[in-house]
């Protein structure tokens, strides 16, 4: 039994798998119940009363992280739950209320999906026994867009064209013909609608959903790290896994291995591990282990940091550390980098909501992330042998990054702030006592940022050995032939933008325009061709050689600018709002979609191309024509500052303190 | 414990009060509570504390506790024992928790009883408005002219705070 979707009922759980060979279906009764618990439970007597007698409530002993707690056990719903928590003037403390049903019964069944019973959870070989097929619109997934030819990829290619009704009647017996149980399907969450829509407008059947219903997620708008981000509404068919290839993060990271093992890993199924984020993964993940031993779920986050005094609380109230480098050129460069420095710190250190103030007792945090750190770094050294495990490792990479910042996140079920702090504070120590580690060896330490160092000097690797045997954690190495580190506008080091060779001739950057979201495609390549020229030479004499190449590049395209195909000017980013109190760009993107009809929500990617930067009048990348010449020249000119500032540094001498015998070994 | 806020103000005890004024006037009033019992005091606030990040260096110590959801706010005021409350409203609490600005007003009522309890705000939103039905008392001061030594000290109010970075 392959379990790859579920869903909830009235009274149960029904879900799809492979049995034999063949899909089957199963629907079972599941009535899952909720606990609560009252500090002075007298003082509820005939709300308690009354549960019992409507409900069936009985008193229970249910086990919380903290420990065992004394409450009452309900089989009702959350609005009984609600209910609840009104009455008692939010006093209650409610367990398990909104744990979804299917991933508390697989939970509890010792089962989960996309794998076989008895199969481990935590490895990258498995088999995935799903038709499948690939079906492709070919039209931008807008409002005004016709359907007016799909291709489906199965066993052979077959392409329909002509009316909305033909393709439609091709596409939909194409579907029921071929039944398959996954649909890879860019831009399927825009299209499955429109799709919908138009079947029910012909009299189509709809054969997407095996079971003839759709399970709908809304739209929704989210902050994340900063960011607004978007999730547009899905039309989930029964039965089937849909994944939107090109909406779903997890799916763009990890391709469907990853989605695969997010779902095994967390209990939720494939069709939902497609559309999280990673945040929402590793909640899951950390819920779905948190039922498999039993303990119950928090409803509402309401176990705050201790009192504390103001020094105290400042002393404790900070990121990671850096160290700011020298804006300049520099050779022989070794970086050094912590694997999964926060989760580590987590496992290692114990630190979990309940062990802040009783470090004795082994946490559930560090427990449960055990399992995931120990497979993401087995994942890690496998993928070296086996590239196809780079995506899953790549999703577990993702759900450990967020994992730390889930502990500071004020919702998170098994999250609270102390641990955030006492991993950034414990992170700050390892990078201080490798810092200090290096300068013993008399390395020199060019830059650190929160869980990696730029070291120069002779002996990297014993500096290496040493900082993994001090710190007990391990690090990954990358040598630099040369490497730059950008100013800020006040010409000290940017903590976050460089540049550089590795030893195996790849250029390696961040930070710089090339690698912003928004930068526009024509920028990018400009910047990503200077940068594939410099990659080749392997030091300063080098740089200084092939200057006049580079440019010569750099004119190329600021000659070539006017003659620049508009798309490949736009610009991309996510909307915040969609009203902006003073006159920008973004505000004027909004409007110029508006004016053409496209319904824009907060969180989205829109793409504009600047007509006038001065009158802030701008296009939609689709519909772009004439561009301002001058503002794109200005970020052609932003472009060639950050790689020119390479040719400063060797003209003006500005890297002075490179040994002659400074080779890392 | 009988507090003056300012000369026109007199607080009594076993009050739930809010003030309403700007945020300089705000940390004015919290260093001066802190001069008067800083071991009595507990100061509750959310996570981007926009009167904490101003307090004199020489302010006396106090005791803090954050909150960063309604609920947790709920739970912070139960257990508080202390002989003063500050609460600088946060509204971000109940933004996916409307419901919660009654209940956490009448917790805040009900815990007066034993502690006075001031709730500082800069200006009216709709979780005040909801908690003012249970306060006691509401004193808003309106914005005036800001004194020019105050002048840069506004400039710097204008920004989210984003770290909790004490003194000037």
């Amino acid at each position: 039994m392959w379990i790859f979707d579920a869903r909830a009922t009235g009274d149960g759980v029904e879900f799809w798998c492979r049995e034999q060979g063949s899909v089957r279906h199963h629907a079972v009764e599941y009535t899952p119940c909720f606990s609560f618990s009252l500090s002075d439970p007298h003082l509820y007597c005939g709300m308690l009363d009354a549960v019992e007698e409507r409900f069936g409530a009985a008193e229970c002993t249910f086990e919380t992280v903290y420990g065992p707690v004394d409450g009452y056990r309900v089989c009702a719903g959350h609005r009984v739950a609600e209910a609840i928590e009104r009455e008692t003037r939010y006093a209650a403390r409610l367990y398990n209320v909104d744990v979804r049903r299917e991933q508390r019964y697989f939970a509890e069944s010792g089962l989960f999906p996309c794998a076989y019973p008895g199969e481990p959870r935590f490895t990258a070989a498995f088999e995935v026994p799903l038709t499948s097929v690939r079906i492709t619109v070919d039209a931008p997934p807008r409002q005004s867009s016709p359907i007016s030819q799909v291709t489906v990829e199965h066993e052979r290619v077959e392409t329909f064209s002509g009316s909305a009704r033909t393709v439609l009647t091709g596409l939909l017996e194409c579907v029921e013909v071929c039944d398959p149980d996954l649909i890879l399907f860019p831009h399927a969450d825009f299209w499955m609608h429109r799709i919908a829509e138009q079947a029910e407008e012909f009299g189509l059947p709809m054969p997407f959903s095996r079971s003839g219903r759709f399970r709908s997620l809304g739209s929704r708008s989210y902050w994340s790290y900063g960011r607004r981000e978007y999730r547009p509404a899905a039309l989930i068919p029964d039965g089937r896994m849909l994944i939107d290839t090109d909406q779903s993060f997890v799916y763009r990271e990890g391709g469907l291995r990853g989605v695969l093992v997010a779902s095994r890993i967390t209990g939720l199924v494939p069709n939902l591990a497609a559309r999280y984020t990673p945040g929402t993964l590793i909640s899951a993940y950390e819920v779905g282990e948190a039922l498999r031993r039993g303990i119950a779920v928090p409803f509402r986050k309401w176990d705050a940091e201790g009192l504390r005094g103001c020094a105290e609380l400042r002393a404790a109230d900070r990121g990671g550390m850096i160290f700011q480098p020298d804006a300049a050129l520099h050779v022989r460069v070794a970086q050094i980098d912590f694997t999964s420095l926060y989760p580590t710190i987590i496992v290692h250190h114990n630190l979990s909501p309940e062990t802040v103030h009783a470090p004795g007792r082994k946490g559930f945090l560090p427990e449960v992330l055990e399992s995931l750190l120990a497979f993401r770094i087995a994942t890690k050294q496998q993928k070296t042998l086996d590239p196809s495990c780079a995506g899953i490792d790549r999703i577990l990479k993702w759900m450990l990054v967020t994992c730390f910042g889930y502990t500071g996140y004020k919702n998170a079920r098994f999250g609270q702030i102390e641990v955030h702090e006492r991993i950034t504070g414990t992170a700050r120590e390892i990078l201080l006592r490798s810092k200090g580690i290096a300068e013993e060896m008399g390395l020199s330490v060019l830059h650190g940022i929160v869980d990696c160092l730029w070291v120069q000097g002779s002996g990297v690797a014993e500096f290496k050995r040493r900082v993994e045997e001090a710190t007990g954690i391990l690090t990954e190495r990358e040598d630099y032939d040369w490497i730059v580190f950008l100013p800020q506008t006040d010409g000290s080091g940017a903590y976050n933008r460089y540049y550089g060779r590795l030893s195996g001739g790849e250029v390696k950057a961040r930070g710089i325009l090339a690698r912003r979201r928004d930068t526009p495609a024509y920028i990018k390549m400009m910047q990503r061709d200077l940068l594939a020229a410099m990659g080749e030479a392997k030091g300063p004499a080098d740089l200084l050689g092939i200057e006049d190449r580079v440019r010569g590049i750099y004119r190329r395209y600021r000659e070539g600018l006017t003659r620049a195909d508009p798309e490949d000017l736009a610009i991309r980013r996510r909307i915040s709002r969609l009203t902006y109190a003073g006159n920008c760009m973004g505000g004027a993107a909004v409007r110029a979609l508006q004016r053409r009809g496209v319904e824009v929500a907060p969180g989205m990617e829109v793409g504009y191309v600047v007509r006038d930067a001065a009158r802030l009048v701008v296009d939609p990348a689709w519909d772009a024509g004439t561009i301002d010449a001058r503002y794109y020249g200005a970020l052609v000119e932003k472009a060639w500052e950050e790689v020119a500032f390479a040719f400063r540094c060797l003209h003006e001498n500005y890297n002075a303190a490179i040994p002659a015998n400074s080779v890392n070994t | 414990m009988d507090v003056k806020l300012r000369p026109l103000f007199a607080m009594t005890k076993e009050a739930f009060c809010m003030v309403i004024a700007p945020e300089h006037l705000l940390v004015s009033v919290l260093e001066w509570f802190a001069r008067e019992d800083g071991a009595g005091l507990l100061c509750i606030c959310g996570n981007f504390s926009r009167v904490l990040s101003r307090l004199d260096r020489c302010c006396p110590a106090f005791h803090v506790r954050r909150a960063f959801t309604a609920h947790q706010l709920l739970g912070i005021l139960e257990e508080a024992e202390c002989r003063l409350i500050v609460l600088e409203h946060d509204p971000t609490l109940y933004d996916d928790a409307p419901d919660l600005a009654l209940p956490v007003a009448l917790a805040c009522a009900d815990r007066a009883r034993n502690a006075p309890l001031f709730l500082l705000a800069p200006r009216t939103d709709p979780a005040l408005r909801r908690m003012a039905r249970g306060a006691h008392r509401i004193v808003c001061v309106e914005q005036g002219e800001v004194p020019a030594r105050r002048a840069s000290l506004r400039a710097l109010l204008v920004r989210d705070q984003q770290t909790l970075d004490w003194g000037r």
